[in-house]
């Protein structure tokens, strides 16, 4: 056999765990072989050091001890599993994604009100009568934004007068005084308000 | 100890999880008294300190509970719970590898600040410091190799089993394990 193959058996020889046809092998190769003989020499004191290694023993109590904290550790695991980190952060998130929910909802609702409150009141109106509408509150935003003069207020105010009558003819006095002019706006499309915008202008107001 | 009543002898690992599986946890109670001393020690020279091979003896046996209804014992059970052993024992390793990689610096001041002793105590702790530093360093699945025919004595057979590998790659691992810890200590130590 080659050196290799036997100093692969030296470990086991060394400790006395050969087998014995490994140990016959290896006695029969270290009788001829002079570096294989220094190998075990080496090996040798190396296994001797580490035997004298030692690893304190534990407490006498410990092993005594290990099983009820085997089951304690069996129960603990039985138990759901929340992770420290998600105590920290998964939760107080989740509670403020929440009341992100619950105030969005509270928020639409009232978004759902206002446009039922307009579906309400518009939808029973003709068409003759939206346009008048939608006229004036643009109207009247337009002014406020522009800051015009005296003069122009005097006429919105008119126009204003004038769809409160018609309003108070329909009996939908409460209803539109609820509104303002944003509200107004928002049912109106880019369309409708350029048309506005250009009638507008052609008014003695603007110029 | 768990003894069979019509014979008086103890029973046999076999009846023991036969015992828990019909719902007598003392079958398992007892199996962890048989093995917890073996498992223990498997993992203390894997790992090191106490604290961290009472953990993994630990982790062991809830996972042997957890197993222990699909066992299907193609391999005994000892073979099995030391399978087990080691591969929590790796993972152990693995980490605390890593955690002290981090604190290397930490430990190195330790060790220069011990307190004065006799020339010859010194060389002798610091040769055996060197060994078991040699040691602690092998790669895990070499290092578990050296630990079971080492320390354990395992018979190559059951090795090969336990960590399947053939006899013949142990045999090689064992011996090329401790060339490794011979090498790092010549150099290690200037001899």
């Amino acid at each position: 056999m080659k050196c290799r193959q036997i100093q692969i058996l030296l470990p086991d020889f060394i400790q006395g765990k050969s087998t014995t046809e490994e140990h016959n092998l290896v006695s029969g190769h270290l009788a001829l072989c002079e570096l294989c003989n220094e190998e075990t020499t080496q090996l040798h004191k190396l296994i001797t050091n580490i035997q004298m290694l030692n690893h304190p023993e534990p407490s006498r109590s410990y092993f005594g001890t290990l099983l009820p904290r085997i089951h304690s550790r069996i129960e603990k695991k039985s138990m759901p599993f929340i992770p420290e980190w998600a105590l920290r952060f998964v939760f107080p998130m989740a509670a403020a994604l929440v009341i992100v929910i619950v105030l969005s909802q509270v928020d639409l609702l009232n978004g759902s009100d206002q446009e039922s409150t307009l579906n309400m009141l518009f939808g029973e109106l003709s068409s003759e009568e939206l346009q008048q509408v939608t006229d004036q509150t643009t109207l009247h935003s337009e002014i406020d934004a522009s800051s015009t003069s005296d003069g122009a207020f005097d006429e919105i105010d008119n126009d204003v007068e004038t769809l409160q009558v018609l309003l108070t003819s329909e009996d939908r006095t409460i209803l539109i005084a609820g509104l303002d002019a944003d509200e107004a706006l928002s049912i109106l499309n880019e369309q409708e308000e350029e048309r506005i915008l250009s009638v507008l202008q052609q008014q003695p107001i603007f110029n | 100890m768990a003894v069979n009543e019509s014979t008086h002898r103890p029973k046999t690992d076999l009846e023991l999880i036969e015992d828990f599986r019909r719902g007598d946890v003392a079958g398992f109670n007892e199996l962890v008294r048989r093995y917890q001393e073996k498992v223990y020690w498997v993992a203390r020279r894997v790992i090191g300190t106490h604290e961290d091979a009472d953990d993994i003896v630990q982790d062991v046996f809830v996972r042997v509970y957890d197993a222990l209804k699909s066992f299907r014992a193609e391999s005994g059970f000892y073979t099995w719970v030391y399978r087990i052993t080691v591969n929590i024992s790796l993972n152990a390793l693995r980490k605390k590898r890593v955690k002290d990689f981090l604190r290397y610096d930490e430990m190195e001041e330790e060790l220069e600040s011990e307190d004065m002793q006799s020339d010859n105590d010194i060389l002798k702790k610091e040769y055996q410091s060197i060994l078991a530093k040699a040691i602690e360093r092998l790669p895990a699945k070499q290092k578990m190799v050296f630990m079971l025919r080492y320390y354990d004595e395992m018979p190559y057979e059951e090795m090969a089993k336990v960590l399947k590998k053939s006899e013949g790659g142990l045999k090689a691992n064992y011996f090329h394990a401790l060339k490794k810890v011979q090498e790092y200590v010549r150099r290690e130590s200037n001899l």
